[in-house]
């Protein structure tokens, strides 16, 4: 046994007290040795959405959104449309619809930006209309609304 | 351009059955082309080089393999094509890798002799979103014309019940 294990360790790393959780000690280069944590434990968070504010700082095992969150607007102004959820290409649909006169648009909303960005337009405009995603074969059915026209669309 | 008969299908649907001469004076009363330019001055293309942030939002926001859109969009810039944002009223209102209202994810070009030149593609597609945008107020502008002609002229609305799907 070599005579350097009986000296004192100088302890390592850079933990602060703010750092490590209150109830629990630690050694660090930074904070000393034997130094209590001083970080409150606040368990689980349970933020409802939309509400502006603040929370206490400290460690927190989860977040849990509730409620709703406002999205980012459609793009065009429509009753009687018809959605859509793309699992492949992880989009949704809003398709067709009514303002005064019978919409083709179809607008894609990205969840992942926030966006929504113009596909093609349907070949039919209507209104109260169906839609469907078939994964098995990655289309989008958009079905009758004022006619029988069944169209598939592909992302 | 709002019709008459998008006017009378607009009321059918509100449970009011109007004038066709009516409407069609009503609508005469407001001026639909300064309605679409007020909109049009509202919105700014922004051709985007996928580098920088958008309104500070960080180029990873657009760019990425989440779905189709993000993933379109890293492809289109990495083959040198042009991506670009409808922004109105400062805000990002359409996010565009590739070509608005045209079957098969068409991309677009920097060339402005190429026919799908990003400028030429995002200036029809704004034209054809603020006309989208101002159906709705030039829509309750001319039925609220109509009912007040109506009023005026002691011309009775009859109000009705009208089959959703029903078109005219």
């Amino acid at each position: 046994m070599g005579l350097e294990s009986f000296l004192p360790q100088t302890p390592q790393g850079n933990a602060t007290a703010a750092q490590v959780l209150t109830g629990y000690t630690f050694s660090s280069a930074a904070a000393g040795i034997g130094v209590s944590g001083t970080m409150p434990n606040q368990g689980v968070l349970n933020v409802p959405t939309n509400t502006p504010g603040s929370f206490p700082g400290g460690y927190y095992s989860r977040v849990l959104l509730q409620g709703w969150l406002t999205l980012a607007s459609d793009t065009t102004a429509r009753s009687d449309l018809a959605a859509a959820y793309d699992s492949n290409a992880n989009l949704t649909y809003a398709i067709d619809g009514l303002n005064g006169a019978y919409f083709s648009t179809v607008t894609a909303y990205s969840h992942a930006s926030n966006t929504w960005t113009t596909e093609a337009s349907d070949t039919t405009a209507r209104s109260s209309l169906a839609a469907a995603y078939d994964s098995s074969v990655s289309l989008t059915y958009v079905i009758d609304g004022g006619s029988s026209v069944v169209t598939g669309y592909v992302a | 351009m709002v019709t008459t008969r998008d006017v009378l299908l607009f009321a059918a649907r509100h449970g009011f059955a109007l004038s066709p001469s009516i409407v069609d004076e009503a609508l005469a009363t407001v001026d639909q082309e300064a309605m679409i330019e007020a909109e049009k001055a509202r919105y700014e293309i922004l051709v985007w080089d996928g580098k920088s942030d958008v309104l500070g939002s960080p180029p990873t926001r657009f760019l990425h393999d989440k779905d189709a859109i993000g993933r379109a969009a890293v492809e289109n810039l990495a083959s040198g094509n042009a991506v670009y944002f409808l922004l109105r009223d400062g805000q990002i209102h359409h996010w565009q890798p590739y070509r608005a209202y045209t079957p098969g994810h068409v991309p677009m070009s920097h060339d402005p002799n190429h026919p799908h030149h990003v400028r030429k593609a995002a200036q029809e597609h704004l034209e054809m979103e603020a006309r989208h945008q101002v159906r709705g107020p030039i829509l309750e502008a001319a039925f609220e014309a109509a009912l007040r002609l109506h009023e005026q002229r002691g011309v009775p609305v009859v109000a009705t019940a009208v089959p959703q799907h029903r078109r005219f």
